[in-house]
């Protein structure tokens, strides 16, 4: 292979660049915040790439040093709240002061946290019953709505619902339970 | 505070599953407590970490669900998988822009999707069907997964266009025009272009193994590659082993071969680069720029040349190029047709040059020879419009009203019908495909039927009225197989009626799709014809009829009706325009058209299969083939094939990536070649599991002219756990690149007998080096006539360091006498480069009293150039 020199030195980072690095490193964060905030998983993607592109434009207003996740997270809720303006008549978001509501007592984990809950989650979800797995399957994996996975699996949707509720309660207890063994 | 109650409206909020009474509770709980909103964000954090957990499980089987995909192979998502939760962790990030969100693209009826002249080459989940119901009505058998599996699944991109892929497994493969799901394409060589969701273009150019993981992400490991990005896709992300590229508002190309090295260069706008391997910080690289990136992961600035990459105007000059041969065969072919005695109509919708001109527009000619100018047919309604390709013409059926009317008389106990359409929607419960409305007994019926419970598959059936007096029907009917994912791609559909045998078979691209026993008294196994339909139905029997509007959505660009009943074999024939298949049904002379399905003798660029019994081997002895792709002598599991080559040329290398194969896919093939010109591609001789192939040279010249790639043999004799031998007792031997003996846990068998071979060379054919390359288990035979035995010799052609040869540890030498022994020495095989040998040995029946043998430098140069055998018997 031809290569030549290495010259890794010879473009510095910009500012923008640092910032697209950091939303690299917290976009999972990001991400899950958008989703709290939005829970149809396609309208959370949009909203993703919105507060991307938003982050990219804006990117000399961040200061260095300051809480990225947090600023990030500031955009994020503006498209969130942009969304609910669209969608006013919808119950499946809440309502605009809610939202600022929840938002004051948001306060986003550090990576390291959140590998530890991932990878207690990894494990949590291997004890799962097979048709409860089944069922966060279709919804996690494949983002089917709960009436979809009702026909898919032959359940009435009240019952996907109940499933889906009691799996969440049944993770978070076995993540507790997981990270508190771990220490 | 209620928790379990709060954790209940959460949960139905997280689902979206609130309604506005349920809404105002919840907001009255997170407006009023402050422990609401903790537990609101521990519950919404759970739920994200799960989507992000699902996403990176992407593409694992949804437990139990069978038929999903039918991908059997490991995806990378499978492999990925096992690797430890850090890992998952740096994917996760990796997956940064995290705009790698799944799209979601809801099929529904009606939806198109897809080019429009492409032709769909095949349909890997269809099943034979058992099923026969004599209802006339619903069907009873349904498939419960199928019908909501269909009706909303996540597509994420869709296969645009592929041109000479061969697919790494072709039952796998995906279709021209149809939606893909996140999966894993490989494919050996040919170039194909995938378009995601969000607009991103990718152009691949094989050999390649590449993961569509969602519409904004895909993971490579192997292939040359463009990408395109319009701005909906802006954050693109490719993964390879060794670096990722995020878009950011560009085209780029990458060269990636695994984990040993991947370029990238950027054609338009800039992208992101991280290495995969060491922690760097990240690189943008802007047009005109190019990184190279070894093992070690760091970034190394090399000449841009994004111009070598496959790009989508070369995709499209190879399209234009197939299409053409494709019309070419076409027309050869429809003359075939035409010329069948027991073709009883044949519609081509072509425009004509007789005297039917001044009504083109309302009467489609019938081409059969035997016609005399009956049968054409009336068109009433109907568009005219483009068909499989540009050029070609066919008819839009949309209207109510629209049908073409034609009659054909007469009872058949067997009958053929083959039809090419494009489906746009399946509207109704039947769709007319060709209609008698006659009320008789033994009144045919072809449709596709979409029952509620299918919804919104679809089903082939051919329904026969069983007696004139009542309503009742013989189904015949195929799995839901037609799904929505076939709307707006060319089908290939196909009936036989074999009143003989008495057996009912339905067809798709070539691929049977039913096959029931006729259950008629056998004097009344027959279909009967009279006034017919093409794409409606008027009934003019009882008035109590079921579903009476019956108009089929779609185009039509053929249509034929033979009176004899067709093998599989034929029927796959006449729907793969690029290959021809042996039928070696009169003697098994080569050049005789009714030697070949479809009667057509092999054209230009055409894949040859050879498979029949040792009876119909297939001999050619004379005249110059047109330049074909290759030949495949013995293609499958259970096939044998024989080629017998006694004079003339046969020509094999017309696209370079093809490779002419003796036993494939489990097949086992021969080829005897006792004079005239072979001049192929490259050989592969025992290929793939189970395999067998041999190839005995005898007499003539046999050229392997090309290699694929660098690395890429010329001849490989056992590859990939088959077993082949090359046998050479006369005529010569020519390669433009190396010979590899073994490969991939394969054994092959170098064999050469005597000294009547003239010449064995290796690499002396125009550019590149010979090379070889003997693995563990493979073996270099040679017999010694009274004469010696003719001597391998590789060839250095360029200055460059080539003409190696490889003995690896288990490679075998098996020498004798093919004649008196005798004491001596023979100088087997010699080299212009270097020898590594890392444990040649005698095959253990060889009497090593008697035999030994040496790596010997003839030339004095230092290092040893001729493997020596010697005899003291």
């Amino acid at each position: 292979m031809l290569f030549g020199a290495n010259d890794l030195n010879s473009t510095a980072p910009t500012h923008r660049d640092h910032v697209n690095a950091l939303f690299v490193l917290h976009s999972p964060r990001i991400r899950g915040f958008i989703l709290s905030l939005l829970p149809n998983m396609s309208r959370a993607d949009d909203v993703m790439q919105e507060t991307f592109l938003t982050i990219t434009a804006k990117a000399e207003d961040y200061e260095r040093e300051t809480n990225f996740v947090a600023w990030a997270c500031t955009i994020a809720r503006y498209k969130v709240l942009e969304e609910c303006n669209r969608n006013q008549k919808t119950s499946l978001m809440l309502s605009p002061d809610v939202i600022e509501a929840v938002c004051v007592s948001h306060s986003p984990m550090t990576p390291d946290e959140e590998e530890g809950r991932l990878a207690a989650l990894k494990d949590c979800m291997d004890a799962l019953a097979p048709h409860t797995r089944r069922a966060v399957e279709l919804r996690y994996s494949r983002a089917h709505s709960a009436a979809e996975i009702a026909k898919l699996l032959g359940w009435s949707t009240d019952s996907v619902y109940v499933v889906l509720s009691r799996a969440r309660t049944a993770l978070q207890k076995c993540i507790t339970t997981h990270l508190k063994a771990v220490g | 505070m209620d928790i379990d109650r709060l954790a209940r409206l959460l949960d139905l909020y997280l689902d979206e599953g609130l309604d506005s009474e349920t809404k105002r509770e919840l907001e009255e709980m997170l407006l009023a407590n402050p422990k609401a909103r903790e537990f609101f964000w521990q519950r919404a954090e759970l739920n994200a970490h799960l989507r992000q957990h699902g996403q990176e499980a992407w593409g694992v089987k949804v437990l139990g669900q069978d038929g999903e995909g039918g991908d059997k192979l490991p995806t990378v998502s499978e492999s990925r998988q096992a690797k430890p939760i850090l890992k998952w962790i740096v994917a996760g990030l990796a997956a940064s822009l995290m705009l790698a969100m799944v799209g979601s693209w809801i099929l529904r009826d009606g939806g198109r999707v897809g080019t429009r002249d492409q032709v769909a080459l095949n349909s890997s989940d269809m099943n034979a069907s058992n099923e026969s119901s004599l209802d006339g009505g619903q069907s009873s058998s349904v498939d419960d997964e199928r019908p909501v599996d269909g009706l909303r699944d996540v597509w994420v991109a869709v296969l645009r266009k592929a041109v000479d892929v061969e697919w790494k497994n072709p039952l796998n493969a995906p279709s021209v025009g149809e939606p893909m799901k996140a999966r894993r394409i490989q494919f050996e060589n040919g170039l194909i272009e995938i378009q995601t969701n969000r607009g991103a273009r990718i152009v691949l150019k094989g050999p390649a193994d590449l993961e569509v993981i969602s519409d904004m992400e895909i993971r490579c490991e192997k292939g040359r590659l463009s990408v395109d990005v319009p701005p909906p896709a802006q954050g693109f992300l490719v993964h390879t082993p060794l670096v990722k590229v995020v878009d950011r508002g560009t085209a780029f190309a990458m060269d990636v071969r695994g984990d040993t090295t991947a370029e990238v260069h950027v054609i338009d706008g800039l992208v992101e680069l991280s290495s995969q391997v060491v922690d760097l910080p990240m690189r943008e690289l802007r047009e005109g720029e190019a990184v190279g990136v070894a093992t070690d992961g760091i970034f190394n600035n090399i000449p841009a040349a994004s111009e070598s990459f496959p790009s989508t105007a070369e995709i499209n000059s190879r399209t234009r190029a197939v299409i053409n041969e494709m019309r070419q065969s076409w027309k050869q072919r429809r003359k075939a047709i035409s010329n069948d005695p027991s073709c009883l109509v044949y519609f081509d919708f072509e425009r004509t040059n007789d005297g039917l001109r001044g009504n083109q527009d309302t009467i489609v000619r019938n081409h059969a020879r035997d016609a005399e100018g009956n049968g054409n047919g009336i068109i009433v309604g109907c568009d005219w419009t483009s068909g499989r390709w540009t050029g070609k013409r066919a008819l839009d059926f949309k209207n109510v009203s629209d049908r073409v009317l034609f009659s054909v008389d007469g009872e058949h106990e067997s009958l053929t019908c083959i039809t090419s359409i494009r489906v746009g929607s399946i509207d109704r419960t039947f769709s007319s495909l060709l209609m008698s409305g006659d009320a008789v007994e033994g009144e045919l019926q072809w449709k596709i039927s979409r029952t509620g419970a299918d919804n919104p598959m679809g089903r082939l059936r051919l329904a026969r009225r069983s007696a004139e007096w009542d309503n009742s029907v013989s189904d015949f009917l195929s799995d839901p197989v037609i799904g929505p994912q076939r709307l707006g791609t060319w089908m290939q559909l196909a009936f036989v009626w074999d009143g003989i045998n008495r057996t009912c078979s339905q067809y798709i691209d070539g691929e049977l799709v039913s096959h029931d026993f006729i259950q008629t008294l056998p004097d009344s196994s027959f279909l009967r014809t009279g006034q017919l339909e093409l794409g409606n139905w008027t009934p003019r029997g009882s008035d109590e009829v079921m579903s009476p509007v019956r108009n089929f959505n779609g185009r039509m660009d053929e249509f034929v009706m033979f009176n004899r009943a067709f093998s599989q074999s034929e029927v796959l024939a006449f729907h793969d325009l690029k290959a021809a298949y042996w039928k070696g049904q009169k003697a098994n002379n080569w050049s005789d058209p009714s030697n070949w399905f479809a009667g057509v003798v092999p054209t230009r660029s055409d894949d040859v299969y050879i498979d029949a019994s040792d009876e119909q081997k297939a001999v050619f002895d004379s005249g110059a083939t047109e330049v074909l792709s290759r030949v495949i002598v013995g293609s499958k599991t259970g096939r044998f094939g024989e080629l017998e080559i006694s004079g003339g040329s046969l020509f094999a290398t017309r696209n370079s990536d093809r490779h002419t194969r003796v036993g494939v896919a489990g097949g086992v093939g021969i080829v005897t070649q006792s004079g005239g010109e072979v001049d192929l591609n490259t050989l592969q001789i025992g290929l793939d599991p189970s395999s067998q192939g041999t190839y005995q040279l005898s007499g003539g010249n046999l050229l392997l002219s090309r290699g694929v790639s660098a690395t890429m043999s010329s001849l490989e004799i056992g590859p990939q756990l088959g077993r082949g031998l090359l046998e050479i007792s006369g005529g010569t031997l020519m390669t433009r690149r190396g010979v590899t003996l073994g490969r991939d846990g394969g054994t092959g068998v170098f064999f050469v007998r005597g000294s009547k071979a003239s010449r064995i060379d290796i690499g002396s054919f125009r550019d590149f080096d010979g090379f070889w390359v003997q693995n563990t288990g493979s073996t270099l035979k040679v017999r010694v006539d009274d004469e010696g035995v003719s001597q391998i010799r590789v060839h250095e052609t360029t200055a460059d360091d080539g003409a190696n040869v490889h003995f690896s540890n288990g490679a075998l030498l098996d020498v004798g006498f093919e004649a008196t022994p005798s004491a001596g020495e023979w100088d087997i095989l010699k080299w212009d480069g270097d020898l590594v040998d890392e444990g040649l040995q005698f095959a253990s029946h060889v009497d090593t009293d008697v035999w030994s043998f040496s790596f010997v430098d003839t030339d004095s140069s230092g290092s040893p150039d001729t493997l020596r055998i010697t005899a003291q018997p």
